[in-house]
């Protein structure tokens, strides 16, 4: 077990290595950046002096490893654009973003998980059929599409919620619907699918044979043996939301580091972009371990293998 | 003898539906179709049939997990129709059919064997190792198995773990779903090897299904056989084994393969299939396929006719004995 994780980690660190350099050699083809910081006619000197101090005169390769080595003494590099270290402007925009992230992933389990073991106890009946073809409806819809109708409705028509920005509780209302609709409903569907498989099974009907309480029966036996693939998708849903944030967070003008990847790609701030692409990508490959790690706990059968 | 259950005119109709929305019942599936027998303290009683006839749904209602269509369950001499209260529960408890989704894969055996307890009786950790312990030796696991998962064993040695802890409660009647038709050959020997071991031990009433005559005869006192839901026949082994009366009993006995090729002529298999539960034959249900059926086995479903020493055969031909 001990080398199996060790192995995982050091894929994982590999992976984020390569996402790293990929985004590193990317975004230097996007253009340069001395032409968005210096104003129309500044002279060829001063755009020279700007580029000597960004290091932006060194070969590319020596900019990657200068970059690189940077990260693993702790430099995470300096903004092009705010001249400030990226790792402040990080510190400053994680709150927003890990707030909005962890009610969502609250909302989901707290919504997905009971409604999906509702359809699948009340197998075939209305209720069933009502909650899964909304989350057909729920799982299918884009999260920016569904942002911008709720917007649409609620702060332009119905002038109820604001539209964006942080401050108050009602802030978090509409982005936390417009990211949790789809993995609600994909944790649902999938939790009321898993659920029906172990409930045919004939341990659930030997509990109830030795008089055990049928929401116990459902729960204790039925929804702990269903909760494998359940994780699984959450897992994958918690990527998805992770990298998704950036474009959800642009749609509500939310202060996260989504925001500030997406403005900071369009000023060519390159050490703000390949650092924010890291911290993503260490974030969802960080899940994906986790994921893999929690089957251990949750099923004996491959905790031995 | 004491009557520890008695079975009453018992009947289980399931609707047959058609339509996507508004549903529209067209028939009826009678599952269990006035089912009536004793069983007595001690016996092993043997239910035979084919698969569909209707063991299971019968067992099933017994222990509560199905609701009887109409017809009266007492056990102990109490109602249980309309379910059962806790201390009534644990003197019934059931061993399943597939050792392979009857196990929590989840739980350590350990805690497969000490929930019946959780559910019935406040006990400390070691009033319930008291009762585990012995338990795991009599059905032939070693201790260590108690830390191990159910995907760790073999069909046999999970069928073993499935008695035991329908044994933990210490039941009077233990109800068997066909228990062993799930496992190899050489290992239902032992397995039926240790009901018999165990009945003794621990004073048992067995209700043991199976559609294998072999086993059947070898572990029952009293043996009945179904078809399509009705009861079609009941005697002793002995009796049943040696004197088979209903035509359909004859004809299971005759289809039982014997490992002797002089004899094969002897082996005459039924014609025709079963009838479809949904539109069951009007008369005797084995009519369809009855070598001597006559118009009488078409039209009246035949009365249950004592026919020897508790012998009751459900026919026409022996419509002159008294009625049973």
């Amino acid at each position: 077990m001990k080398r199996y994780i060790l192995m995982r980690v050091l894929k994982a660190l590999l992976t984020i290595w390569a996402v790293y350099t990929l985004v590193f050699f990317l975004t230097r083809v996007t253009g340069d950046p001395i032409e968005w910081l210096t104003i129309a006619g500044a002279s060829d000197s001063a755009k020279e002096t700007l580029r000597e101090n960004l290091g932006l005169d060194l070969p590319l390769w020596q900019q990657y490893f200068k970059s690189l080595i940077g990260l693993f003494t702790g430099d995470t590099g300096t903004s092009y654009y705010y001249a400030r270290p990226v790792s402040e402007l990080f510190a400053e925009r994680i709150g927003p973003t890990v707030a909005l992230g962890s009610i969502v992933m609250l909302v989901t389990v707290l919504i997905g998980i009971p409604l999906g073991v509702l359809a699948a106890v009340r197998h075939n009946t209305l209720l069933d059929r009502a909650t899964m073809s909304t989350a057909v409806i729920g799982s299918t819809m884009p999260n920016f599409v569904l942002g911008i109708l709720l917007i649409f409705i609620f702060s332009l028509k119905l002038r109820l919620l604001p539209s964006g920005n942080t401050g108050t509780p009602l802030h978090y209302i509409l982005p936390v619907i417009a990211m949790s609709v789809g993995p609600t409903a994909s944790v649902a569907r999938l939790t009321r699918s898993s659920l029906l498989d172990v409930i045919g099974q004939d341990f659930l009907d030997c509990a109830r044979a030795k008089g055990m309480r049928e929401w116990k029966v459902v729960l204790k036996h039925g929804l702990r043996n269903a909760l494998i693939p359940v994780i699984t998708i959450l897992g994958a849903q918690l990527s998805a939301m992770i990298g998704g944030s950036v474009v959800v967070e642009t749609v509500f003008a939310w202060p996260g580091i989504g925001t500030l990847i997406v403005s900071s790609a369009q000023q060519r701030d390159f050490p703000v972009v390949v650092f924010g692409v890291l911290v993503i990508a260490a974030s969802v490959t960080f899940v994906n371990l986790l994921v893999d790690l929690s089957y251990g706990l949750l099923d004996p059968r491959i905790r031995n293998s | 003898m004491e009557k520890i259950l008695e079975v009453n005119h018992l009947n289980k109709h399931y609707p047959v539906k058609k339509g996507l929305i508004l549903q529209k019942e067209i028939g009826q599936v009678r599952a269990v179709n006035e089912v009536s027998f004793d069983l007595f303290r001690g016996e092993t009683l043997g239910i035979i049939g084919e698969s569909g006839c209707g063991k299971s749904t019968l067992i099933r209602m017994l222990i509560g997990l199905e609701k009887p269509t109409s017809g009266q369950i007492r056990f102990l001499g109490q109602p249980i129709e309309n379910g059962m209260s806790a201390s009534l529960r644990k003197q019934m408890q059931m061993v399943f059919q597939d050792p392979y989704s009857s196990l929590d894969p989840r739980m350590s055996v350990q805690r497969i064997l000490e929930e019946p307890l959780r559910i019935h009786c406040k006990m400390s950790k070691q009033q319930k190792e008291q009762v585990i312990l012995p338990l795991l030796g009599q059905v032939g696991l070693p201790r260590e198995a108690l830390k191990k998962y159910p995907h760790e064993f073999s069909g046999g040695q999970r069928q073993r773990i499935g008695i035991a802890r329908a044994l933990v409660l210490e039941p009077t009647l233990l109800l068997c779903d066909e228990p062993v038709s799930a496992l190899d050959v050489s290992i239902q020997a032992q397995i039926l090897n240790l009901f018999r071991d165990l009945q003794r031990q621990h004073e048992l009433t067995l209700l043991f299904v199976s559609h294998d005559m072999s086993v059947i005869r070898y572990i029952s006192d009293r043996v009945m056989v179904m078809y399509l839901g009705q009861i079609m026949e009941i005697a002793t082994k002995k009796e049943l084994f040696e004197r088979p009366l209903h035509p359909y009993t004859q004809a299971l006995m005759r289809a039982v393969p014997v490992p002797d090729p002089e004899r094969r002529d002897q082996c005459a298999v039924l014609e025709g299939e079963i009838p479809s539960p949904i539109h069951a034959p009007k008369g005797c249900p084995f009519s369809t396929r009855c070598p001597y059926a006559s118009e009488i086995c078409r039209q009246q479903r035949p009365q249950m006719h004592r026919t020897g020493e508790g012998h009751l055969t459900a026919c026409h031909r022996y419509s002159g004995e008294v009625e049973g």
